[in-house]
């Protein structure tokens, strides 16, 4: 599909920068005519940041677009949209009351006369543009009841109606299954073959392989290397995504493995999807790596009743079923959620509250009344504990940075007195000093006895905290690796190729 | 921002309603005498006392607008045990239909998930209605004389209907500090979700508050009917209204999770004021609405501006 002509799309030397942290270091990324070129690198690596520059989401770059051969300037989304650059946003955008053709004719419907909307022309209108480009979306069904995949169509008829130059397509199989993410792919070449070019972001490493002509790594804010597709392997991707990882692993004692098993899983999981089977022991931090939607949040909800389990869970030998997370916490099994701001902390209420949130009513109450004093002391010695910097303990959380905040969730959970803890993206957004704290939080509470769970994104983080690491794809978990034997390239190639299982 | 100005703005519905206090007793000798100032709080004690319950509700994140329905049938219900057996077993008959009225709300917003305003609104018109097919629409005579010190006696020169309301603010003050039940209604309100995960019961927490919003109703039907001695069913109307009018007043976010009882009275008692003053002036009672309007519109707004400047 290759041609020499002029790209359809250059980025110069582009630099951004967030409040005097410079995040890109001057990337340079070409699409021709009729590619499909594939963006990879970590979280944090810089793609989002990259395609917001390009789609008009910040106008403060440094740098040249230029686009067909033309130097542009995008001062909002709109600007970019107009000069044929259309973005598919991982969450997509569709009207979900309105059909296909209703939201592919949103902002220009056509009109009668006296300016009514034209049900009958847009229908047509809808019907011949998902003919002209080959796409089959059923008419008449409301977005929200189609198919993710068929949203995922209609998006791109959207953009392509457009008359779209380049097509970035964020993370577009993530949520498809396999048959439909091999329909999207004969699209996608359909598509890059009548000359748009296509910029593909994705995890999935052995897909990008499978579907890119090129591939451009960045990492740490900046484009690692460019090159053709076929001259890479899994494992070679990995490692440029990887690069030469700086941070020392200081490996703190192995796990005893005479030490009781705390929490015994068998075929558990969130109703609905495919069980796991494993084992913690006292002490132990296991950690579970995959991709987003690989189903590790999901376990770590069901584990403390947060969502509907089904399979065999044994707490400490005994079989439990528990029927809320309050009956979990009862039991010992605390979760330090994954959406720090919507499901952990409760914003409005002052640090303290948050802190003894969850053992206010066991420990610090007699009869439904609170023991003032109690309750005061216990707060302080959390802040002391976990290192909590706020003005006072009374002071709204909602002034406290995020390493903080999370922090608190941590002095929660272990005021609960945790049997099991399970944390789900512990240091998301967290300062990287923070983060070396809350590393130090866990591993005492593990030497506490404290049967760990880590779910993360950060591999580099799993390798750091953990004891052992299991491979979460689709919901199903490989078997405990123990760190000393991974390093991230391995793991990292482990968790990206969507191949069955073995 | 100085420390004076700070506390300025944190404190604006305070100062408001000291600069209105202040300038109507100069204004009028009436306004400022002991007896219509008495007078004020004795009229606002219903709605204050059916405001307190309104709070627990809207710091859920919820409200009731059935109180008003809830405050008529207790009202005739108590009538018409009181007129058979008594007074006591009349207190106790309507606090306990108060009480399973708020269960019912309770249970349908926390276990059907039903929206409180749909709930609590769908509520109202069944209690309405089925107190009118009940009474025949007609009031319910025959309450002991006695009963009446309930809304019109006075302990020297207190009223007994202000006691019953200090008494349901301190209960009401007292819960939300020093109670779990307190601690749990502002975190659920804050984020039921995070609330949930961090092991609330959070349905428990939300029928609780609902029941005891409804109970605090039915004090205020009590009162009502120590005021009249006639279970009217057609009474009431305004008090949903009005009760989120005074916690709207004070500054509490309808959005849950923030806000005392403290500046609900001080709500309270300002629209009181306002009314008594448009009296004393002899300015027609259709203006009343207006006036109540405006002041829920003025307090609330400049709420918001100073919230926003302080976030910003």
């Amino acid at each position: 599909m290759m041609t020499q002509t002029t790209p359809v799309l250059e980025m110069r030397g582009i630099r951004k920068s967030f409040a005097g942290n410079e995040v890109l270091h001057g990337v340079d990324l070409e699409v021709r005519p009729g590619e499909i070129h594939a963006l990879v690198g970590h979280n944090g690596a810089g793609k989002s940041t990259l395609i917001k520059v390009l789609g008009g989401v910040y106008a403060d770059y440094r740098g040249d677009i230029v686009l067909g051969g033309a130097t542009v300037r995008f001062a909002q989304p709109q600007d970019s949209l107009a000069a044929g650059v259309a973005v598919i946003h991982q969450e997509f955008s569709l009207v979900p009351g309105f059909d296909a053709a209703q939201n592919l004719a949103l902002g220009h419907e056509p009109r009668r006369q006296v300016g009514l909307v034209d049900h009958g022309a847009t229908q047509a209108q809808g019907a011949a543009l998902l003919e002209r480009l080959g796409l089959e979306v059923p008419l008449g069904v409301p977005a929200s009841e189609l198919s993710v995949a068929h949203q995922q169509l209609t998006e791109i008829a959207k953009a392509l109606s457009r008359d779209a130059r380049v097509l970035v397509m964020d993370e577009p199989t993530s949520r498809l299954a396999r048959a439909e993410r091999e329909a999207l792919f004969a699209i996608m070449r359909r598509v890059s073959a009548q000359g748009v070019g296509i910029i593909y972001i994705s995890h999935f490493l052995d897909e990008v392989l499978a579907v890119a002509d090129r591939v451009t790594v960045l990492r740490d804010g900046a484009a690692i290397t460019t090159c053709a597709a076929d001259v890479l392997t899994v494992d070679l991707l990995a490692e440029h995504i990887v690069g030469q990882s700086i941070a020392e692993r200081t490996p703190h004692q192995a796990t005893d493995d005479s030490a009781p098993v705390v929490l015994e899983l068998e075929q558990f999981g969130q109703r609905g999807r495919r069980g796991a089977t494993l084992q913690v022991r006292a002490g132990q931090v296991l950690g579970l790596a995959g991709l987003v939607g690989s189903g590790r949040s999901s376990l770590l909800e069901a584990l403390c009743a947060a969502r509907p389990a089904h399979g065999s869970m044994r707490l400490g030998g005994t079989a439990v079923r528990f029927g809320s997370p309050a009956d979990a916490a009862a039991r010992g099994v605390v979760l330090v959620p994954e959406d720090r701001k919507h499901k952990g902390v409760i914003m409005q209420r002052g640090v303290d509250e948050n802190i003894v949130l969850t053992a206010l009513a066991r420990k610090y109450a007699r009869a439904g009344i609170v023991r003032t004093g109690l309750r005061r002391r216990a707060v302080r010695g959390s802040i002391q504990r976990f290192g909590i910097r706020t003005p006072s303990p009374e002071s709204p959380i909602a002034a406290l940075s995020g390493g903080n905040q999370q922090k608190t969730l941590i002095a929660r959970a272990s005021e609960a007195d945790p049997v099991v803890l399970l944390l789900d993206q512990p240091t998301a957004g967290v300062d990287i000093g923070a983060k070396g704290e809350i590393y130090a939080q866990v591993r005492a509470l593990a030497a506490q006895g404290v049967a760990c769970l880590v779910a993360s994104d950060e591999l580099e983080e799993l390798l750091v905290l953990c004891d052992d690491i299991a491979v979460v794809r689709s919901g199903d978990i490989g078997p405990a690796q123990r760190v000393a034997d991974l390093d991230e390239p391995t793991l990292l190639a482990q968790i990206s190729s969507k191949g069955d299982h073995v | 921002m100085t420390v004076g100005l700070r506390w300025a703005s944190r404190h604006a519905l305070f100062l408001i309603f000291v600069a209105v206090v202040a300038a109507l007793s100069i204004a009028s000798p009436t306004f400022r005498s002991v007896p219509n100032l008495v007078n004020i709080v004795e009229q606002q004690s219903i709605i204050g006392v059916v405001a307190c319950g309104m709070l627990l509700m809207i710091l859920l994140g919820g409200f009731d607008l059935s109180v008003g329905a809830v405050g008529a049938a207790t009202s005739v219900i108590a009538a018409w045990t009181m007129s058979t057996s008594g007074i006591v077993p009349g207190v106790l008959a309507s606090l306990a239909l108060g009480a399973v009225i708020g269960l019912c709300n309770g249970l349908l917003i926390a276990k059907v998930g039903i929206n409180p305003f749909v709930a609590t609104l769908g509520m109202q018109s069944l209690i309405t209605g089925l107190l009118f097919v009940f009474t025949d629409a007609t009031p319910v005579y025959g309450v002991p004389e006695a009963f009446t010190v309930v809304g019109l006696g006075r302990i020297g020169a207190i009223p007994v209907a202000a006691l019953i309301y200090a008494v349901v603010v301190l209960a009401t003050w007292a819960m939300l500090r020093y109670t779990t039940l307190g601690h749990h209604i502002y975190a659920v309100g804050g984020s039921s979700e995070a609330s949930r995960l961090a092991g609330i019961r959070v349905h428990r927490i939300t029928i609780t508050a609902y029941t005891l919003g409804a109970v605090a109703a039915a004090i205020g039907g009590l009162i009502l009917l120590g005021q009249t001695s006639i279970g009217q069913p057609s009474a009431a109307q305004g008090w949903p209204l009005s009760a989120i009018a005074a916690v709207a007043i004070a500054g509490v976010a309808l959005t849950g999770g923030s806000g005392g009882v403290g500046n609900v009275v001080i709500g309270t008692l300002l629209l009181g004021v306002v009314s008594n003053a448009l009296n004393l002036f002899g300015i027609s009672p259709y203006w009343q609405p207006a006036f109540t309007g405006a002041v829920i519109i003025g307090a609330v707004g400049i709420d918001m501006v100073q919230r926003r400047r302080r976030t910003s």
